[in-house]
């Protein structure tokens, strides 16, 4: 596969909520690049349009205006079709509140973005089925989490719940993770196990985007972007990343 | 779980239309085809080939004015010899007159009014009856005013029990008739009670009992069933030629066969298929608005699950055949339970037939189980493409939302 720089490359982005009687600005002229590899930290105050920022990058949203290229390609014409291809095969997701299927177990959960995979396989034969098992395992071992194939997602921690979701997020292998406040909802330890996974992955290569408003958390990221009312206001590399301290956080 | 419990409660309530709505289509198929089956049947019992001809007019549609008890004299003896001559009527075979009456019926103790019949020699073949014992009185005996008498198979078990009866002699009003035959067991159907008619010959009926000089109706039996028509033809042509009329609108007699008569009561049971067609309808619709709603509620508590799937691949169309494909098994399961209530009420009804001794063809075929699956997976997909587009639509921002 071709080498791509600029993974991400947005000019001038706005997004306008428009509910008829106002208007909210919540972007108002992004620009940025993000490389590929790149451990990228979004952070800002609660209303600073980071989500927002965030939604439009991973194309769960569309821009008012301004230019949003996807490893190189204008993403203007993508139709329903391509964004569903994209969330499905290069993008994983990982959400502050987990996300995760109550009535199903670990494995389905994780087994989703396989449903809808039309795209590497023709049809979901018996092989198939197979191999699904197979890549389903090697994702929840990646996060340690193997040993909870069959449990319900009620019987896990919040910090394996995080987990079990960043293992659906990998999946198919993405290039980019979006982690949306991945530790909001989870005690420091268990966040700290979270962002040990989340760095392992980037040093596997996966580009990383990570929401947050914590400046800790941040710091794990090789690149913060700060962004305040709707603008970038700091783009800086961070010159001490923090690592997490593996003794620290294994049993 | 008892949460659960009451979902399954509140599902099974909005399925019920698609339940009585099955059941009615069930019903419709199988018992309306019994009942028309059963009049078929009666067609083939009394004889697709007779034609019947009446004293009085009569439109197209409706019975003449004989039939509703009121007295027409316009029809004589002279036009049944005339019908039987094979010059006027090349397809008759065979022709009898009809008169009937009440007397008293008297034998040893036994003491009844009861309602007998004038008929011609020719009436066994006519109808097609039987003899069992003994013999039918001839033409000459209705000649000569012979006061011979043939029984049904009931009544004459009714008069003389299990007594040698042949030759036997019954008190009619006031005079003995001598028994020379009993008729074979034929049943009932809604016109006759075959089994339990007494038969005596047709003018000694006419003159020695009623004191009349007319006939109640004449009835006739065609070679062919495909001659019905011109026979019918010219069974007019004769009595309009002997009672003087010039054109039809002066007709003073109808001519009938049997099917169109029945297709009167044939009306009656489509008005009934009809009615039931509606009650299924109705209740489909309901049970369709039923599928809706649950569907709705369905999506409702989902939304946050349907934005993620959406966040994780899943396309509009991939949410909604998973819609579609849940609003068809509720509406199956709707159907698979309407199917088996049908079931039960095409038993019922058979039960119920059995006990008025009616001949009743129980009817399940394998068509009845297609056409409700059909018509249930199309209230299925109906009725679910509405929910299954809203959630189709849903923005896999919903995933994001925190609660």
């Amino acid at each position: 596969m071709e080498k791509i720089a600029k993974i991400i490359s947005c000019k001038d982005i706005t997004k306008v909520f428009d509910t008829g009687e106002t208007k909210t600005h919540a972007l108002r002229g992004v620009s940025c690049d993000i490389a590929e590899g790149e451990f990228v930290a979004i952070m800002g105050p609660s209303g600073s349009g980071k989500s927002t920022l965030m939604h439009v990058l991973s194309f769960l949203d569309r821009a008012t205006e301004g230019g949003y290229f996807f490893r190189g390609k204008d993403t203007k014409d993508f139709d329903e079709e391509k964004l569903a291809f994209i969330r499905n095969q290069e993008i994983g997701f990982v959400f502050q509140s987990f996300n995760l299927m109550q009535r199903v177990s670990v494995f389905e959960n994780v087994e989703l973005p396989l449903l809808y995979d039309f795209y590497t396989k023709t049809t979901q034969n018996k092989e198939d089925k197979k191999t699904n098992k197979d890549r389903v395992m090697n994702a929840l071992k990646s996060v340690s989490m193997e040993h909870r194939l069959h449990h319900m997602p009620s019987q896990l921690s919040g910090g394996e719940k995080q987990r079990v979701a960043i293992a659906r997020a990998l999946i198919n292998n993405p290039k980019i993770i979006f982690a949306d406040e991945p530790t909001g909802n989870l005690d420091s330890k268990s966040g700290l196990q979270v962002m040990h996974v989340l760095e392992g992955l980037n040093k596997q290569g996966h580009t990383i985007i990570l929401v947050t408003h914590e400046s800790r958390t941040a710091e794990h990221a090789q690149r913060i972007l700060r962004i305040v009312d709707g603008k970038i206001v700091d783009d800086k590399r961070v010159h001490n990343q923090r690592s997490v301290d593996t003794d620290n956080i294994l049993k | 779980m008892q949460n659960f419990l009451a979902a399954k409660m509140r599902t099974f309530l909005t399925i019920i239309g698609v339940v009585i709505g099955i059941a009615a289509v069930m019903v419709v198929m199988s018992v309306g085809t019994s009942a028309q089956n059963m009049i078929l049947d009666q067609i083939r019992n009394v004889g697709s080939d007779l034609v019947a001809i009446l004293p009085g007019a009569a439109d197209d549609d409706g019975p003449p004015a004989s039939t509703y008890g009121i007295v027409v004299t316009t029809m004589k003896n002279g036009d049944l010899e005339a019908l039987r001559k094979k010059s006027n009527v090349p397809h008759a075979v065979a022709v009898s007159g009809y008169v009937s009456g009440n007397n008293v019926v008297q034998y040893k103790s036994y003491d009844k009014s009861l309602t007998f019949q004038g008929v011609s020699a020719d009436m066994l073949d006519v109808e097609g009856s039987n003899i069992a014992f003994g013999r039918f009185f001839t033409s000459a005996e209705d000649e000569s005013l012979a006061r011979v008498v043939v029984l049904g198979a009931k009544i004459a078990k009714d008069i003389f029990d299990n007594e040698d009866m042949l030759g036997k002699k019954i008190k009619i009003g006031s005079q003995s008739f001598r028994v020379v035959g009993i008729m074979e067991e034929r049943g009932a159907t809604f016109a006759a009670n075959y089994d339990e008619s007494i038969y005596i010959p047709l003018q000694t009926a006419q003159k020695n009992i009623l004191g009349i000089d007319y006939l109640n109706f004449i009835r006739m039996k065609v070679d062919d069933e495909k001659n019905v028509e011109q026979t019918k033809d010219d069974v007019r042509t004769v009595l309009r030629s002997r009672h003087d009329i010039a054109d039809d609108e002066g007709d003073d007699f109808s001519v009938r066969n049997i099917a169109s008569a029945l297709s009167m009561v044939n009306n009656v049971t489509n008005i009934m298929k009809y009615f039931l067609t509606a009650v299924a309808s109705i209740s489909l619709i309901v049970g369709g608005i039923g599928v809706m709603n649950i569907m709705f509620i369905a999506l409702s508590k989902r939304v946050r699950e349907i934005g993620l799937r959406k966040a994780v691949g899943a396309r509009r169309r991939d949410i909604m055949w998973q819609f579609l494909f849940e609003s068809m098994i509720i509406a199956l399961i709707g159907g698979f339970i309407g199917f088996f209530v049908g079931l039960f009420v095409i038993w019922l009804a058979w039960v119920a037939a059995m006990q008025y001794d009616i001949e009743w063809d129980m009817i399940i075929t394998m068509q009845m189980a297609y056409v409700s699956l059909i018509i249930t997976l199309v209230i299925g997909l109906l009725f679910g493409i509405y929910p299954a587009r809203k959630a189709s639509r849903i923005s896999p921002m919903e995933a994001l939302r925190y609660e």
